[in-house]
């Protein structure tokens, strides 16, 4: 991906950094070497760089997954999707059986039932898997959750309980869906775990370094997380390790505390950083998500008719909070779903922009799945970057085709045509683990922009095979400020590296998704997929 | 297990007052204990020599109130205050300006230790009809006073006469059926706010006006005398069949067949909660109404109770 020489036969790596690439006799200039041909038969690319991602991609595998689409564990197991309700009850009705601690709560996530006709997930459903443990599933939103009768017992759940997001049928009773910040923390209580203060711990770390590993990622974002000292010190401690496999930037959830207090707590972390831990990036989340219609449309809304969705964070208040960290040189993402968020914040950050110049502050929009054109104009012109969700796509592009957006702006959504045709500093994400980890296929989702069922959504919006691969090497690592760093194979740069069994640019475009990925390399260490021991 | 604890929200947008309200409650001077959860206490404003303690994470005044700041997880937060040697008599949480602030009204509701007290939206009177045309704002903004238990319209000195009606009627179509406050500088009567009944001295009847507003009486109180022992089912249900111009009840009550002395009965909007008080004895048996003027007299009030009772 070094544009003056994109192809070449060796790469000559010295203390973890790149010496130079290119044929071997002009390598051999820089002194005596060792030649390693572990690689002859592989495609070496420039270590992978996932720009939204979430340390929840590690703690996520604690629990059994039920999503709809076939995912890979951080352990190398393939679970198949559960396309009805009673697959996802007959698979937790397999891990039940295999449970020794009779106390123990059976947690799953990933479901998904945006995809299912018919009756939603009841308490009969889970009982059917436990009377005796709490069982608790969580969906794909991260919003709602349903339990079984037990959860909901050790929760004093019941029919008299009256808050809105308490899901009840006919007769007053409860159908176990729990809807809202409140009944979730709940359930969660209730079943002696809180999934959300373990974002960031220990062995969820090591997931997600092995989720990334599998995936050819050796760089990723935790996007974000609240960074509290306990976390802080489990991620310096693991990035310090030789055999940690993933280099990490988290950011700081700017809006849990007031921006002072985040200030301060951002620009305290930054020396804490090494060469596998980057502090000092500040996440703000403007709204919610289309698939939850939850994300601010502008007019006219969603296509079902569903109600706008909700702000995050108060649009009079946005450009304050985007002009404190600013004015402390911290750079700021901003996760906008809807037109209506992203607008708003485009407007927060000229104004910022406005009263504090910077013709790079890199300002990046998250998911920014709706922007038009007028859209990216103002984002090139502004010095915008953008993380643009191709992995929805093929997840959700078909919902959004009939349900949230129409035919009209489905076509357009993740417009990653637009932003490369517009001049926008780009890059495409999973937000892992909402979709699954994996650049190549998220390239192949921006290549190919084909749905679950096989529609092809705005065809004018795909990219080519070399623009996708620049988006998820040298393209996300500019949107980090890490691009003199990582992303690209050249002198100078970190010995990071992913290697394939085949090469991207001679594989058919469909084919894309499926390249096998050997391994990685992080500073010079050698990560083979085949050596990992994750449990 | 102690009486629980009151848990109201204030919700509103930024500038609509929020703050200035919460300064008050923590600066009372009438003895209850509030918790107020803030996001952000870089303007709370307290004298100097109120506070006995700020760590970062809360400050302590020397009325017996604490501000702390909500972080990102309510149910901790709320759970370290229930936990204090002397914790709270009555807590409020600051919402922010786009959220609803019902959900946070549920973690009271969803937690035995915790009485769902009311969810109080402020409004800016300057501002209100503006964003409520704004189309980045206009539904939140329903959306919120759709939550609302009580509406504060706040700055009411910042604008004209006609200004000031306007808004009102706007806010009344939308809700015909919760009080509306009309203020200036976020001043509310106390007793409006508090959910405890003053339990060292004699309740006294009042009628309070609003400071420095004159348009008219915008809310009563009457006190009931409760003779002897009642019949808590009874009791139950008259104060769940009250007219909905009334916004509160509060007080000290005797139940019959119990041992307790007294029961501490409070009422916000929907909300009906009867249990045993464990606190110092209050002076007498009886119960603060607390509402809007056109709400049913002391003779009415008596026969709402005396007939069920």
């Amino acid at each position: 991906m070094n544009s003056r020489r994109p192809i070449a036969s060796h790469v000559a790596v010295r203390d973890g950094r790149i010496l130079g690439a290119g044929p071997l006799e002009e390598l051999a200039g820089w002194g005596a070497y060792e030649l390693d041909e572990r690689f002859a038969a592989k495609v070496i690319m420039p270590g992978l760089i996932e720009g939204h991602a979430h340390s929840w991609e590690g703690s996520a595998w604690e629990d059994t997954f039920v999503g709809y689409m076939a995912r890979t564990a951080p352990n190398g197991v393939r679970h198949a999707g559960c396309d009805s309700i009673d697959e996802v009850v007959a698979r937790l009705m397999d891990v039940e059986a295999a449970m020794t601690d009779p106390g123990e709560a059976l947690m799953a996530w990933g479901f998904d039932p945006i995809y299912f006709d018919g009756p939603r997930m009841n308490l009969a459903d889970l009982d059917r898997v436990s009377t005796t443990r709490p069982v608790l599933v969580m969906h794909a939103s991260g919003h709602i959750v349903n339990g079984n009768s037990v959860l909901l017992a050790r929760g004093n759940i019941t029919a008299s309980t009256n808050v809105q997001g308490l899901m009840k049928d006919g007769n007053g009773q409860p159908t176990g869906e729990l809807q809202g910040p409140a009944l979730r923390q709940i359930a969660y209580k209730a079943a002696g775990k809180d999934r959300f203060l373990d974002m960031g711990k220990g062995d969820s770390l090591w997931r997600f370094a092995y989720s990334a590993q599998r995936a050819g990622v050796t760089t990723a974002t935790d996007l974000a997380n609240e960074l509290p000292e306990g976390t802080v010190e489990s991620m310096a401690a693991l990035t310090a390790r030789d055999d940690f496999p993933l280099r990490i930037v988290p950011a700081f959830v700017g809006m849990s505390c007031s921006a002072e207090d985040g200030v301060k707590w951002v620009t305290s972390l930054i020396p804490r950083s090494n060469e596998k831990l980057r502090f000092g990036l500040v996440k703000l989340v403007a709204d919610g998500s289309i698939q939850g219609f939850t994300a601010r449309l502008k007019w006219p809304g969603y296509f079902n008719g569903a109600e706008n969705g909700l702000w995050y964070i108060d649009p009079e208040e946005l450009p304050q909070r985007l002009a404190a960290y600013h004015k402390a040189g911290l750079q700021v993402h901003i996760h906008t779903n809807g037109d209506q968020a992203t607008e708003v914040t485009i407007d927060s950050i000229e104004q910022v922009l406005r009263q504090s110049p910077d013709a790079d502050a890199r300002f990046t929009l998250q998911h920014c799945q709706m922007a038009h054109d007028a859209h990216f104009r103002r984002m090139a012109r502004l010095g915008i970057c953008v993380n643009l969700f191709a992995n929805h796509l093929y997840y959700w592009g078909d919902q959004h085709y009939a349900h949230t957006m129409g035919p009209e702006r489905a076509h357009r959504m993740d417009a990653v045509g637009t932003a490369h045709r517009l001049g926008v500093a780009y890059t495409i994400h999973s937000d892992a683990p909402v979709t699954h980890l994996g650049p190549l296929f998220t390239a192949w989702c921006a290549v190919n922009r084909v749905t679950a069922t096989g529609r092809v959504l705005g065809k004018n919006e795909r990219i080519g095979v070399e623009d996708a691969l620049h988006a998820i090497t040298l393209g996300a690592a500019f949107t980090l400020k890490l691009d003199s760093e990582i992303g690209s194979i050249e002198t100078g740069k970190r010995a990071d590296f992913a290697i394939l069994d085949d090469d991207p640019l001679s594989v058919d475009h469909m084919q894309l998704k499926d390249i096998p990925v050997w391994g990685t390399v992080i500073g010079g260490e050698v990560f083979p997929c085949s050596e990992i021991d994750c449990p | 297990m102690d009486a629980p604890v009151p848990l109201s929200v204030i919700g509103g947008f930024l500038g609509t007052g929020k703050t200035t309200l919460l300064n008050q409650l923590l600066n009372n001077r009438s003895g209850v204990r509030f918790a107020v959860l803030v996001n952000d206490f870089g303007d709370i404003v307290v004298d100097g020599d109120l506070i006995t303690e700020h760590n970062g994470q809360s400050m302590t005044f020397a009325n017996g109130c604490v501000c702390c700041s909500l972080g990102n997880d309510l149910l901790a937060a709320l759970t370290q205050l229930l936990q204090r040697d002397d914790p709270p008599e009555q807590i409020i949480v600051e919402a922010s300006g786009v959220a609803d602030p019902r959900n946070i009204a549920d973690f009271a509701a969803l937690n035995a230790e915790l009485y769902r007290d009311l969810v109080i939206v402020l409004v800016d009177a300057q501002t209100l009809r503006q964003r409520a045309l704004d189309e980045r704002l206009s539904d939140t903004v329903r959306r919120q006073i759709a939550a609302a238990d009580l509406i504060i319209m706040n700055k009411c000195d910042l604008v004209d006469d006609a200004e000031r009606r306007a808004t009102r009627l706007w806010l009344e179509a939308q809700r015909d059926d919760i009080p509306i406050i009309e203020t200036e500088h976020a001043r509310v009567p106390f007793d409006f706010l508090s959910a405890v009944p003053p339990s060292d001295a004699p309740v006294e009847e009042t009628t309070q006006h609003p400071h420095a507003i004159n348009h008219g009486e915008l809310f009563r109180s009457e006190t009931l005398d409760v003779a002897g022992p009642v019949d808590i089912a009874a009791l139950r249900r008259s104060l769940e069949a009250l007219p909905r111009s009334i916004l509160r009840v509060k007080g000290f009550v005797p139940i019959q067949g119990r041992d307790e002395p007294f029961f501490l009965v409070q009422v916000s909007g929907n909300e009906v909660e009867i249990s045993p008080w464990q606190g110092r004895a209050p002076a007498r048996a009886g119960l603060i109404v607390i509402g809007t003027p056109d709400m049913p007299d002391k003779q009415q009030l008596a026969e709402i109770f005396s007939a069920e009772g």
